[in-house]
């Protein structure tokens, strides 16, 4: 029986097929995306608002050309000529007259107060008895 | 003629007209008095009607028929007082002819003695009802006294706007008679420029003349039964006197500019 068991061929162990590790895609590392942070805009502006102040400062000026005042031209006016009754005592006292009347006008009240009637209570109010 | 006489005849005509324009303003200050009167007595009056009113008692029955009484006389010599301011004006008034300052003094005399007979009722005054009455009187007539004030106040003011119109003529006619005799100094288009300055002018005192028609039209029919026909009629007359006033204005600022263009002979 031992024999049997020594004569037997020994059978080898059915090994597993070893796979062969399957070959994953290489991962790319990708570079972290780079966003635009919102806080240095405003820290932005105010350098550049610091800057463009700075420059408008040490900027000289330009001197704005003034206009000149000049003389314009004016044709001095020929003297009208008077005629010769303007000096007579007729037209000097037309044109005192019509001054006067002026005057005259000017202090006219056609509403004057002074002559309004008094206003009056008429009714005595007592209730007939 | 002699010195003497002379110099008493140029006093008086210094003196008399400022005796005659302290006529007027001694009457107007009376008149204020009396307003003033009339309004302290009427105070007086309204609280004595209201405390009879309220309480009935013989007292103050008795209070507001004195009250009354005070007020009804107050009243009517105020108005007489402002008939008498009126009566002065009118005796004042260079501009109004004789004649109707004759017919608008015999309206306000005849005002007077409606007045005059109305306080001679107050002494029979011996109740309110009595008071009621003789008030009734002045009421029923106040309408007619109403209208011949407004009648006077309108003829003076037509008199004065009148003589500005007199001198507004005189003066057109001056103009226009230097411009004639003196046409030769100026020339064609001048003239031309000056005759169409002087048919403004004249249309001007055409205006007046028709506003003036129009007032006196209204005035003289300044009758009516209600008082607020004869008010608004009033305040319509006042209304063309301002714009006669108006017309004869811009006519002086025409003869104005006129009488400095005419020393021009171009």
């Amino acid at each position: 029986m031992e024999q049997s068991t020594i004569n037997q061929p020994s059978v080898m162990p059915v090994q597993q097929a070893v796979t062969p590790p399957s070959q994953q895609p290489p991962v790319v590392a990708t570079p972290p995306k780079w966003t635009f942070d919102k806080r240095y805009l405003f820290l932005i502006l105010i350098v550049i608002g610091i800057v463009g102040g700075f420059f408008a400062a040490r900027r000289q000026p330009t001197p704005i050309a003034l206009p000149t005042p000049t003389d314009t031209p004016t044709s001095t006016p020929k003297a009208k000529p008077v005629v010769p009754f303007a000096t007579q005592s007729a037209y000097l006292d037309l044109t005192k007259s019509v001054a006067s009347l002026s005057g005259v006008i000017g202090t006219l009240q056609v509403s004057d107060t002074t002559l309004s009637p008094p206003t009056l209570e008429l009714s005595l109010g007592f209730p007939n008895e | 003629m002699p010195t003497f006489v002379r110099y008493i005849l140029i006093v008086v005509f210094f003196i008399l007209p400022t005796s005659v324009l302290a006529s007027s303003a001694s009457s107007y200050q009376e008149y204020l008095n009396e307003f003033d009167t009339y309004r302290t007595v009427l105070n007086e009056f309204k609280v004595a009607r209201s405390e009879y009113l309220k309480f009935k008692t013989l007292t103050s029955g008795q209070t507001a028929l004195d009250k009354t009484k005070q007020m009804l006389a107050a009243r009517s010599q105020l108005l007489r007082s402002y008939l008498q301011f009126l009566n002065e004006k009118l005796n004042e008034s260079a501009s109004m002819d004789a004649s109707t300052k004759s017919l608008y003094q015999t309206l306000i005399g005849n005002e007077v003695k409606f007045l005059n007979n109305h306080t001679g009722l107050m002494g029979s005054i011996g109740s309110l009802q009595d008071a009621e009455g003789v008030s009734q009187q002045l009421s029923s007539h106040y309408t007619m006294l109403q209208s011949s004030i407004y009648q006077t106040i309108v003829g003076l003011k037509m008199a004065e706007l009148s003589a500005i119109d007199t001198l507004y003529f005189n003066l057109f006619t001056k103009s226009y008679t230097l411009i004639q005799d003196n046409k030769s100094s100026y020339t064609p288009e001048k003239q031309n420029i000056m005759e169409r300055w002087l048919l403004q002018i004249q249309n001007k005192r055409d205006l007046f003349k028709q506003k003036a028609d129009e007032i006196t039209k209204e005035n003289t029919t300044l009758k009516s039964s209600s008082l607020s026909e004869i008010t608004a009629s009033y305040q319509r007359i006042g209304k063309y006197m301002s714009e006669a006033r108006q017309y004869l204005s811009e006519g002086t600022s025409f003869l104005q500019e006129l009488a400095a263009s005419m020393q021009y002979g171009e």
